[in-house]
């Protein structure tokens, strides 16, 4: 009926800046709504099997999900810990709660064994039955607030709830065998935990669980008979907060068939989207429910930085501006999704952009979210194809990275940042290379730099000759030769911005990992770390539905 | 102690950096190192013993000609002379490859499977003391592989033996495990007060 309009994926220069990695948002793609959709759709069970705390909160507990094949069990120890050693920094060395993810349902002498470690964290060591160990601390502004009113007898205020948002939040979530833990190896073909981070996913959404739980029975014990359990409405309303610095950083550089995948996949969705001729009238009702529900979800959205203050008060106003297009926006138009894509290209900031893009998505879940099913890296690795001859390699890195060819990498400011790794817990650093004392420990976090340099020599070379031949001579290339192979079946893998520059921001590349977790109300506290929220209006697990699973991360669901 | 496939890949790629490797070379010895690992060979005594090999010298540059990859003087790094060998790989459909005086042999290995892999074919290792055949995703191993071998003759085809079979976790001794944590430390940077403040970010609240 209506001529086909063929729509692209956004090519990867558009898509692949630091600013508008910086500026995505969650959507129906992102994993921890790939979770609870599995354990919804599943018929997953949950069950509380231990919660042995004592009244001063030092104890243990275990909650375990059952799927159709397997369980999993968030082992849970909960401290009691001076304030002045709670910290989120990397460097702690002590914690509100500590957790592992067991593979299964742990004995007690598993329960002995990761009592003696779990609470050490990066210190102790955990087994291949454990998949995740993480640990969490309190909100103390808002933990003494609830503790105190729930005690008292009556619920916590709503505003300083929706203020924090979260009781307890999650510093580092470690999985994939570090410290001892299984190999992903182990469950990565396992249906219910192949798409990226399900385990550490479930892990947090468990630990919400606890925490709950764990809130209310330091109000009982305080208030004993006077004491009431939270609201469930208001439970809801919590998520589990998260704390991130820089660890999270050269993830994204160091995984960029995993990286690309993600992102081709949520383009693949919107292109999709997009292609729609035609809207149905529930479809177009389901778009401005979201839209009306993320615009309150903006509204609580809170930042003291002054980046995110900018970017926040441009999404407000970008929000404005598609209410008042949407007034008089005609959906029966031909490709009304496309037309508004197109209309936010030209009108809207980055934030705006992406958060339309996200909720267009939305009302088309049986269109979109199959696609969670390619989101996992199961290539394996590849060996570099030395017979590939070198103006094939210059092509490829040419096409990632021509941008960076035009920068001064002479002048200190594009090169003024170095990655390193302290000694000190091994945390991830960003140094100043002409000012301190880190460029020995440089770590090869700037593909950009490193291709412009490889291009320079790999030019010298005959056409026709075998990369082998340059790599021989030229070992320092072989990383940036490696990646570059990568990017031919990985376009989406590589940043299209200077990692090094005096100019970077961290923080971008922070948001990009976490909203694609699923996170809500990035806040950054500085240009290397943020603080977001997670699970915030979910259902807990015993409450699960199909009714309730698809748009709880948009506030004001109908009950 | 057993240590995951992840640890041994990220422990074994730091310590061949600290060792000198360039970064993109340290990536084939962490693979490496866990490719052997993963089939119950001792990956980490091999790369403890190849790295205190080279501890301290400048890695000797290898040269390709004629079907030979050698070094000037000395005996080649096992990692450098494997992933050679793996970028050569279709040289193998011509006729054997010939190495010269290899440190660790066992370290080739992993990069003899890459050239399976890519000629579809078993790859046969021979050496003065042992034989390896190795295909993609398997090896097996006669006679001592450990050690220093004057020379070492690659060719294609071979049969597989006995077949280490899979290890699901990696079990490196103690010894060796720390001389890889001393080659791995040379890559950190020395805790300092102002990198703990500016380096992560930090100096805001984070109690609160």
């Amino acid at each position: 009926m209506t001529e086909p309009r063929q729509i692209a994926l956004r090519p990867p220069e558009t898509v692949m800046r630091l600013s508008r990695l910086g500026s995505l948002h969650q959507c129906r793609l992102s994993f921890m709504r790939i979770l609870l959709r599995r354990l919804a759709g599943e018929a997953w069970r949950f069950e509380r099997s231990v919660f042995d705390i004592d009244d001063k909160g030092v104890g243990h507990a275990v909650y375990t999900a059952h799927g159709p094949e397997r369980s999993y069990s968030l082992v849970a120890f909960a401290h009691d810990l001076p304030a002045e050693l709670r910290s989120d920094r990397v460097i702690a060395e002590a914690w509100d709660a500590t957790f592992a993810m067991f593979d299964g349902v742990p004995d007690a002498a598993d329960i002995e064994r990761l009592s003696q470690n779990v609470p050490l964290q990066e210190a102790g060591r955990v087994s291949e039955k454990e998949l995740s160990l993480s640990r969490a601390n309190r909100s103390v502004r808002l933990w003494a607030h609830v503790t105190e009113a729930l005690a008292e007898g009556r619920q916590p205020d709503r505003g300083t709830m929706d203020d924090v948002g979260y009781l307890m939040r999650t510093t580092a979530v470690y999985g994939s065998g570090k410290f001892g833990a299984a190999d992903r190896d182990k469950v990565a073909q396992r249906p219910e935990v192949h798409a990226p981070f399900q385990v550490e996913m479930m892990s947090v959404y468990l630990t919400r669980w606890f925490v709950r739980d764990l809130v209310e029975h330091m109000a009982r014990c305080k208030g004993g008979a006077k004491a009431v359990a939270l609201a469930p409405d208001i439970a809801r309303g919590l998520g589990i907060g998260n704390s991130t610095g820089l660890g999270m950083a050269p993830f994204l550089i160091n995984h960029p068939v995993l990286v690309n995948n993600w992102i081709t996949v949520r383009e693949e969705a919107i292109r999709r989207v997009r292609a729609i001729s035609n809207a149905t009238p529930e479809e177009v009702l389901t778009f401005k429910d979201r839209l009306a529900r993320s615009e309150i979800s903006v509204a609580r959205w809170q930042s003291a930085h002054e980046i995110q203050k900018a970017k926040l008060a441009a999404l407000r106003a970008d929000l404005d501006d598609l209410s008042t297009h949407l007034a008089t926006f005609d959906f029966d138009v031909t490709h009304p999704w496309d037309e508004l894509a197109v209309w936010a290209e030209g009108g809207l900031s980055e934030e705006g952009q992406e958060m339309l893009l996200s909720l267009i998505l939305e009302p088309y879940g049986a269109l979109v979210d199959g696609l969670a099913s390619c989101m996992a890296d199961d290539s394996g690795r590849e060996a570099i194809d030395g017979a590939m001859p070198v103006a094939e390699v210059c092509a490829l890195l040419e096409r990632q990275f021509a941008w960076a060819r035009s920068l001064d990498w002479s002048d200190k400011k594009t090169c003024a940042r170095a990655w390193y790794v302290s000694e000190e817990k091994l945390e991830p650093r960003l140094g100043e290379r002409f000012e301190e004392p880190v460029e020995d420990y440089e770590q090869p976090l700037a593909p950009a730099r490193d291709a412009v340099a490889a291009l320079s020599d790999l030019e010298g070379w005959a056409d026709e000759a075998a990369v082998a031949e340059v790599l021989l001579k030229h070992p320092e290339h072989r990383h940036t030769v490696r990646r570059a192979q990568i990017s031919a079946r990985a376009p989406y893998g590589e940043i299209r911005d200077n990692t090094i520059s005096d100019q970077v921001m961290p923080i971008d590349m922070l948001r990009a990992k976490l909203s694609f977790f699923g996170a809500t109300h990035f806040d950054p506290r500085s240009d290397r770390w943020v603080r977001i929220c997670m699970f915030a209006g979910a259902p807990y697990p015993t409450e699960l539905s199909a009714e309730n699973v698809d748009d709880w991360v948009y506030p004001g669901a109908p009950e | 102690m057993t240590v995951s496939f992840n640890e041994v890949e990220a422990m074994a790629k730091k310590a061949a950096r600290g060792a000198g490797y360039a970064w993109g070379m340290a990536e084939e010895a962490g693979w490496a190192t866990r490719w052997l690992c993963a089939r119950d060979l001792d990956g980490c005594a091999a790369l403890a013993m190849a790295l205190q090999e080279i501890n301290g010298t400048k890695i000797r540059p290898i040269s390709f000609e004629n079907g030979e990859l050698r070094v000037a003087e000395g005996a080649a790094c096992p990692v450098h002379a494997g992933a050679a060998l793996s970028d050569f790989a279709a040289d193998l459909r011509q006729g054997p490859v010939r190495l010269s005086h290899v440190a660790v042999p066992m370290l080739l290995l992993p990069f003899a499977a890459n050239v399976a892999r890519r000629i579809g074919e078993p790859v046969t290792v021979r050496g003065n003391a042992f034989e390896a055949v190795v295909q993609a995703d398997a090896a097996s191993v006669t006679g001592d592989i450990a050690v220093v071998s004057d020379s070492v003759v690659v060719t294609s085809g071979g049969t597989l033996g006995d077949a280490a079979s899979g290890a699901a976790r990696a079990t490196p001794t103690k010894a060796d495990w720390a001389t890889l944590g001393e080659f791995a430390h040379r890559t950190y940077a020395p805790a300092t007060e102002a990198s703990r403040l500016k380096g992560a970010g930090a100096g805001t609240n984070d109690n609160d």
